[in-house]
């Protein structure tokens, strides 16, 4: 039998991912481009509202519906109400609260008529006082109110009546605060902000809805979660599970964009079902701006006292989150908030999140859950306080960062950690304590480090089937998403590896509501997690029944048998083994015989469920659990910049990043995950940025919210990927999640290299060249005269 | 106007390597007719205004966006897809550099980036990491970080010699 190094054979190596040769020939199938399949396809548009918030006064569809090639209009008034909590209102009805808001949508021959027809349908609005900022959204008596219904939990009363917008909060008191800040020998206080970022994937939203003629439903979508998809459209038109079927192809990136993305399935269930035909709707870019969920903004306001020695020993953090005119994926910001309390030794903290409303697109799971946005505020304040201490910028958070078998301010017990090493990594790489060389002319050069950590939400239970043909090939079934994230090819290693077989013998079958066991969605970095040990445990089961089957025939014990290279054998026994698919018995026609256990034809099927435990409700007074969230995954990032004083360009030269990740089930893909996470963490440092007018979005289009090119990251041999990884202790072979690591900590290594680089800090996401010019002249001194 | 379904101008063009003949709208873009009349659905549409590069295809050797590109300005060219290159059987070489390097992730981009690679490598044998950088900066991938892109088509690029 084949061992590889560590008596691993495929785990741990770098596969070839196993969709790839179809992604290379272009032959891989995304959901528009299923449209063919369908004849009878009719096509939807959306009419958006242009204003931010307003009454709708009068919607006169008549003049649409008669148009030829027009099947249907709809409007907000034949939309199913949707529950809060679970998906975004379909279309506006009386009052539309963000720019961009769908109040209309039409069913036509093509395209081009649909969006004819658009023109055609009237509406009169009277605009209403809008609110954009989250500070001003927040007060007791806002501008305006957003939505009543948003803070309410469904039948119950309002979260917070007197701040009508905020929909949630959480407060976290751990020590003894005031204590704290008396022992402090340094006290530096900030407020931070980031900017309304897009996830930008390339594949815009898409999906097929198909209504036959007894009433299923099917839907084809690229959004996350096929049985939570699933789940949502049976509660909301009242169909029975057996008449919904979600399927969904490959998918074109999302980091977090497709995740309660059922605005769209909803939308295009509603016409199908109403047509009773085939019904594409397919997004604009333009309408991926303002139709569909973004990265949150959010204000950090942050307080930290720190003695003589760097050691912190007093942070009091406000972190309000932003979350558009949303049912919000962060009611009440906590997730956001992990991102102060995951890394570093708090014995003294205090930390208040809010989940704010505000008249601008709806926000939602952007890669890091906030996380990336607080880490910005808080790895700031650590560069601030070392300069302030005369102390390394390594030196500050190594003395700072727990161990594991510490507990962290929330209360838990810290299981997995590899920060520190990560920072060691990453300073090493970028030669943090040698200064830049300083050039002549308008760039200067500097260099900063930063780390941070994400948790992982527990979302309940993945499941997998595991089934062996008689052929002895395996077929993996889960329920999960192909993002680009790697998840086939995860499964498939995780099968090969519990077999003992070669990749190629094991198949995928994934992303199918009516042949793929129930999972959520591939969210929070946990798919290799939750689901990989899912398929670990479905392996076992099929083993199990493998063994059971040859036992009698080896004349074994069960537990003496082991499964490799298709052959079931005594362990330390060379040449015991037997075929697996001699296993299977024929079953004659003509012969009265007792079924055989395993028959030709009849695959053996093994079915794993694993959930993590569930999170402890915390204590209502201090805000302390045992257990908040699951495990963190950890990443540290180091960049030497080069900013021009003359125009406050930021240019990164060299950038190293730093993951534990637990173990690196496929290196290549970990690789891949962090440069990509470097690059889109550049775009949204230096510059991604809403830009807004009356609440309106101004650059809905890729050629004004910039993201970054090959140009803008550094060249090949100027990026450095380490890992630093510390095993979790349930995580499949030790490997906790990636996907989410590398963003977290490249926003404040740039902002701590340009303070580096130029004696100025900038305490606003991005640093666009205008806001860095506008710092740098504020910080000038002034010309003698 | 309306000139949905009226007046469709005639269109012949090489596609692939096989000439075809089409009536097309006048607004049809070539994106569109190749996707929608031929099944070709290896480019994509990403972005509808020319930022993206998902919808790259090879015009008389020159790798151009086609959401911006109205079929009937191409009258007489030759276009290749990615559809055009390589087979299960034989991967053309930037296929297999794509594969081996793990320089796709969600693959939405992939098209786009192995043709513009193409049309570079063709007129550029020896084109540096920098040639590399400045041929792709109009094609967007938010997957990958690019390292693994530029990596594959070096390798590409080297295996050709």
């Amino acid at each position: 039998m084949k061992r590889g190094s560590a008596d691993l054979s495929i785990i741990g190596t770098s596969v070839p991912r196993v969709d790839a040769v179809n992604k290379v020939l272009g032959r891989t199938k995304y959901v528009a481009d299923l449209q063919l399949e369908f004849p009878e396809l009719l096509h939807a548009a959306v009419l958006r509202s242009p204003h931010a918030h307003a009454r709708v006064l009068t919607l006169d569809t008549s003049r649409a519906e008669r148009l030829p090639g027009v099947t249907a209009v709809v409007t907000g008034k034949d939309c199913p109400k949707t529950i809060a909590w679970t998906t975004q209102r379909i279309l506006a009805e009386e009052e539309v609260i963000w720019a961009g808001e769908g109040v209309a949508a039409v069913v036509a021959d093509t395209p081009e008529i649909a969006a004819d027809a658009l023109e055609l349908i009237q509406v009169r609005y009277e605009k209403l006082p809008a609110v954009f900022d989250a500070e001003e959204a927040a007060k007791k008596e806002p501008p305006t109110v957003v939505d009543r219904n948003l803070g309410r939990h469904p039948g119950g009363p309002q979260f917070a009546p007197e701040f009508p917008n905020v929909t949630g909060s959480y407060e976290l008191h751990t020590g003894n605060l005031e204590q704290g800040f008396a022992n402090a020998d340094v006290i530096v206080e900030n407020r931070y902000s980031t900017g309304r970022i897009s996830q930008s994937q390339l594949e815009p939203a898409a999906c097929i809805a198909r209504c036959e003629p007894d009433g299923k439903l099917t839907i084809w979508t690229n959004g996350q979660g096929v049985h939570i998809i699933k789940g949502m459209l049976s509660d909301l038109f009242s169909l029975s599970h057996s008449k919904v079927h979600v399927i969904s192809p490959y998918q074109g990136g999302s980091f977090g964009n497709r995740i309660r993305y059922h605005q769209a399935e909803a939308l295009a269930a509603l016409l199908a079902l109403r047509t009773k035909v085939t019904v594409a709707l397919t997004f604009s870019r333009r309408e991926m701006y303002l139709g569909s969920p973004g990265g949150l903004p959010i204000i950090t306001r942050v307080r930290t006292g720190a003695k003589r020695d760097g050691t912190i020993v007093a942070q009091d953090l406000d972190v309000l989150v932003n979350n558009g005119a949303s049912y919000a994926c962060q009611q009440d910001g906590r997730a956001a908030g992990s991102g102060a309390i995951c890394v570093y030794r708090q014995p003294n903290v205090s930390m208040r999140t809010r989940g704010v409303n505000t008249n601008t697109p709806w926000a939602g799971a952007y890669r890091g859950l906030g996380s990336p946005q607080v880490t910005w505020a808080v790895e700031s304040q650590m560069d601030i306080l070392a300069a302030r201490l005369g102390m390394s910028v390594v030196d500050i958070r190594l003395k700072n960062i727990l161990n594991r078998g510490e507990r962290n301010a929330y209360g838990e017990m810290v299981e997995s950690i590899g920060a520190a090493r990560c920072v060691e990594a990453v300073a090493k790489a970028i030669r943090i304590d040698e200064p830049s060389v300083h050039e002549a002319g308008p760039w200067r050069r500097g260099k900063g480090l930063a780390v941070g950590g994400k948790q992982n939400t527990p979302r309940g239970r993945s499941e997998a089937t595991v089934l062996v043909h008689d052929d002895a090939s395996i077929e993996v079934r889960f329920g999960s998403d192909e993002v680009g994230n790697g998840a086939e090819t995860v499964m498939t290693q995780i099968a090969a590896e519990e077999f003992r077989v070669p990749g190629q013998t094991v198949r995928v079958v994934r992303g199918d509501s009516a042949t793929t066991p129930y999972d959520t969605y591939s969210a929070s970095s946990f798919t290799t997690y939750n689901t990989g040990n899912a398929v670990r445990l479905a392996c076992r089961e099929a083993i199990g029944i493998i063994r059971r089957a040859a036992a009698p025939l080896l004349q074994s014990g069960e537990h003496d048998l082991e499964v490799a290279d298709g052959c079931v054998g005594i362990r330390g026994v060379p040449g015991s083994g037997l075929q697996i698919s001699d296993l299977f018995k024929p079953f004659s026609l003509f012969k009265d015989e007792r079924l055989p256990e395993l028959r030709k034809g009849t695959p053996i099927i093994g079915h794993g469920i694993f959930a993590p435990s569930p999170p402890v409700a915390w204590d209502k007074k201090n805000g302390q659990t045992p257990k908040m969230w699951n495990w963190y995954q950890y990443n540290a990032c180091a960049v030497e910049i080069a900013v021009n004083v003359e125009t406050g360009e930021i240019k990164i030269l060299k950038a190293a990043v730093a993951a534990d990740m637990g173990f690196p089930i496929n290196p290549k893909l970990c690789e891949g995950q962090m440069e990509g996470g470097l690059a889109m963490a550049i775009g949204t440092s230096v510059m991604e940025e809403f830009l807004y007018r009356d609440g309106v979005m101004i650059n809905p289009s890729f050629g004004d919210y910039r993201i970054p090119t090959v140009s803008e990251t550094p060249t090949r041999e100027n990026v450095a990927i380490l890992f630093a990884p510390d095993p979790l202790p349930d995580g499949p072979w030790g490997a906790k999640g990636i996907a989410e690591g590398s963003v977290l900590a490249v926003g404040p290594a740039i902002g701590n290299a340009l303070y580096n680089a130029t004696a100025v800090r900038v305490y606003d996401l991005p640093l666009s060249a205008e806001r860095v010019l506008a710092a740098l002249k504020a910080s000038a001194p002034p010309v003698a005269a | 106007m309306n000139f949905h379904g009226r007046t469709k101008p005639h269109l012949r063009l090489t596609i692939n390597g096989v000439t075809r003949e089409f009536l097309v709208a006048p607004t049809t873009t070539l994106l569109e007719l190749v996707r929608s009349k031929l099944g070709l659905t290896g480019a994509k549409r990403g972005c509808d205004d020319g930022n993206c590069g998902a919808c790259t295809m090879l015009i008389d050797g020159a790798a151009v966006k086609t959401c911006i590109v109205l079929a009937l300005q191409v009258q007489g060219r030759e276009v290749v897809t990615i559809e055009g290159l390589g087979s299960p059987q034989q991967l053309h070489p930037l296929q297999q550099a794509f594969l081996d390097h793990f320089a796709s992730q969600c693959g939405y981009c992939t098209p786009g980036m192995i043709l513009t690679a193409k049309a570079l490598l063709d007129e550029y044998p020896n084109a540096t990491e920098h040639d590399i950088r400045d041929a792709l900066h109009g094609t967007i991938c938010r997957c990958t970080g690019y390292v693994k892109i530029v990596e594959a088509i070096e390798a590409a690029r080297d295996s050709r010699v």
